[in-house]
């Protein structure tokens, strides 16, 4: 009796636990974030991104699950040669997600197997697009549009190719496109250069501009004076005019003009007789010279 | 002995497993009031699952979800600005280390320039941040990077490290806003700044600056033209000023020259119209006399044969013979002496 019961509850244990056991296994929940495949003595019967609770029949279905999420993958650094030959770094990333889990699981199987597929799909499509495509079309000042086309270019390239994994690929970015290290000392020199250039060039432009405005004051002063000294020439010249016009005024009867003539005449003379070592010749008919040739020659 | 025993042992064995079985019990139930509330911090929304689908989010306070793992609770700092440093990493004792691979991009013209960038971003969307993508912020630290390098791949180095910044800054966050909502990760982009820009190595930096200082040289010489001109001129004008009220002056004195002149001869002929003949030849022999003693005199004279010849005559005030017949003047006197 007492040994019937112990095997009866150990009995009933098993049953009950194995009864909870294949209650549980007709569950399986979904996450917001993820496809639930059921596989049926490994075929897929069921897909759903559904998220919440579902039933499945018990041992003989299994459930896998697939992110029904976007997801991120870091492209390896990798270098790649322009159409004009020139070595560029290039960093890029990818954004996909799944769309088909039945063929995901069928081509690839895990995500990082796909990670491997559009590593090599997204390198390709760099390294062809960058061939055909200058170093100077890819590094310039135009809008950024410009860029946006060519790598837009990249996007539907690698999606085309990476769709037979059923595989949606969202975006290809380039996060980083930089020369070469090896490069990069002969861009510094560069640009140590260009700011000599540079910086000659505001030297030069900030003498030349001062010499423009000291040669526009050196005229300005030039003409400043030239100016003040016609007028001053002017004023003189009305003085002047003041004065022959109050001297003309005061000698206004012949007899004034006849003897305003002698004073002038007397002055003249006395003005060209002054000082040593002149000589005169006066003629024997002169007033002066009767008188001395009366006092000497005779 | 033994039915005591027995009735010892009966009653001690239902008290130990009642005891288990009570602890058991209470465990089990601790834990499940335990696993039946949860809390919300004011910086975060939860977002409540219930066998894996979304059914609920709440904002702060507590909250009750059922047990056994039915309902799951996730929780979203979706008030708490996030932040994203591109070209440096603060460290937790707040100093900075610089990511040089990072910073360092190439601009439009060929040039090579560090430029550290911070970016804050919010979690609009908890749903659409915990579900429709693997790691939202890492796509958003990748998205900010490309569109970095891509704005400043359009832009020449000057406006990188002086005046384009805010520009810079616009076009980044414009391109982020766009593509991250197509994206649709749940996150919205707030700010873009440029932290800091820079050129690449310390001798570029020294090129960078001189021409700072060219461009200050430049300015100083422009300066000075200003201030010679602010001295040249007022001086010009000085001495133009000076020049008229010259001209002035001169004019006046010679009008008051013609004043004396005439007043003077007015004067003299006033007193000549009195007796004009004689006062003509007191006046010419003054005059004659004043002149002549420092002058050699020669008379022509004409000899028999019709020759003119030249006949010297020393030095006035040597010659003592001059008569002063001939002539009324007083003054002759005086020559001869």
């Amino acid at each position: 009796m007492k040994k019937k019961t112990i095997i009866g509850l150990i009995v009933t244990g098993v049953i009950v636990i194995f009864a909870v056991a294949i209650l549980f296994d007709c569950f399986y929940t979904v996450a917001e974030n993820e496809f639930a495949c059921v596989f049926r003595f490994s075929k897929m019967i069921d897909i759903t991104d559904e998220a919440g609770l579902h039933f499945k029949a018990p041992f003989v279905d299994e459930v896998r699950s697939f992110p029904d999420t976007v997801m991120l993958y870091n492209v390896p650094q990798s270098e790649v040669l322009t159409a004009d030959q020139k070595s560029m770094t290039v960093d890029s990333y990818l954004i996909w997600r799944i769309t088909d889990p039945l063929l995901f699981y069928q081509t690839l199987g895990t995500i990082s197997e796909a990670e491997t597929r559009l590593d090599a799909l997204t390198y390709n499509s760099l390294k062809n697009l960058m061939g055909t495509l200058k170093q100077d079309d890819i590094i310039n000042e135009e809008a950024v549009t410009a860029r946006k086309d060519i790598y837009a270019g990249i996007t539907t390239d690698v999606a085309k190719n990476a769709a037979v994994y059923g595989i949606s690929v969202i975006d290809v970015k380039i996060k980083r496109f930089d020369l070469p290290e090896a490069n990069e000392q002969a861009v510094y020199e560069r640009m140590i250069s260009d700011r000599e250039r540079i910086a000659a060039e505001y030297t030069a432009n900030g003498e030349y501009q001062a010499s423009l405005i000291k040669n526009e004051v050196d005229k300005k002063v030039n003409i400043i004076i030239s100016d003040a000294e016609a007028e001053a020439a002017k004023i003189e010249a009305e003085g002047e005019a003041e004065y022959m016009r109050i001297l003309a005024e005061a000698y206004d009867t012949e007899d004034k003009r006849d003897f305003y003539e002698f004073i002038k005449a007397l002055e003249a003379l006395e003005a060209s007789l002054t000082g040593n070592e002149k000589t005169v010749v006066l003629g024997p008919d002169s007033a002066l010279g009767r008188i001395l040739i009366n006092s000497v020659g005779k | 002995m033994n039915t005591r025993s027995y009735v010892d042992k009966t009653k001690k064995r239902p008290n130990i497993v009642g005891l288990i079985f009570l602890a058991i019990g209470l465990i089990f139930l601790f834990t499940l009031i335990g696993t039946c509330w949860y809390t919300v911090d004011e910086q975060e929304t939860a977002v409540v699952t219930t066998f894996g689908r979304v059914t609920a989010t709440n904002g702060a306070g507590i909250h009750f979800k059922i047990p056994f793992g039915i309902q799951k609770v996730k929780t979203v700092e979706t008030n708490v600005y996030q932040k994203i440093e591109i070209g440096y990493a603060t460290k937790e004792d707040g100093t900075y280390t610089s990511v040089e691979s990072e910073s360092k991009m190439i601009t439009g013209d060929y040039n090579i320039v560090n430029v550290d960038f911070f970016v804050q971003y919010k979690i609009s969307d908890p749903v659409k941040y915990l579900y429709n993508s693997a790691n939202p912020d890492m796509i958003l630290k990748n998205l900010v990077q490309s569109q970095i390098r891509s704005v400043i791949g359009s832009t020449n180095v000057d406006s990188v490290l002086t005046d384009g910044k805010t520009e810079i800054q616009i076009k980044v966050k414009d391109l982020i806003t766009e593509i991250l909502a197509n994206y649709d990760i749940g996150l919205i982009l707030t700010d873009v700044t440029i932290q800091d820009s820079e050129p690449p190595t310390e001798t570029v930096t020294a090129a960078f600056k001189a021409v700072e200082t060219a461009k200050q040289g430049a300015e100083k010489a422009i300066n000075n033209a200003e201030a010679y001109q602010n001295a040249q001129i007022p001086a010009a004008q000085a001495k133009a000023d000076s020049l008229k009220k010259n001209a002035e002056y001169l004019k006046q004195n010679r009008i008051n020259e013609a004043v004396k002149a005439v007043a003077k001869f007015n004067a003299m002929y006033n007193e000549y119209v009195n007796n004009p003949d004689i006062t003509r030849i007191r006046m010419y022999y003054e005059t004659i006399s004043k002149v002549l003693p420092d002058v050699k005199l020669y008379i022509i004279t004409t000899n028999e044969k019709g020759v003119e010849t030249l006949l010297p005559l020393d030095n006035f005030a040597n010659n003592s013979g001059i008569n002063n017949s001939g002539t009324n003047n007083k003054n002759t006197g005086e020559v001869a002496q």
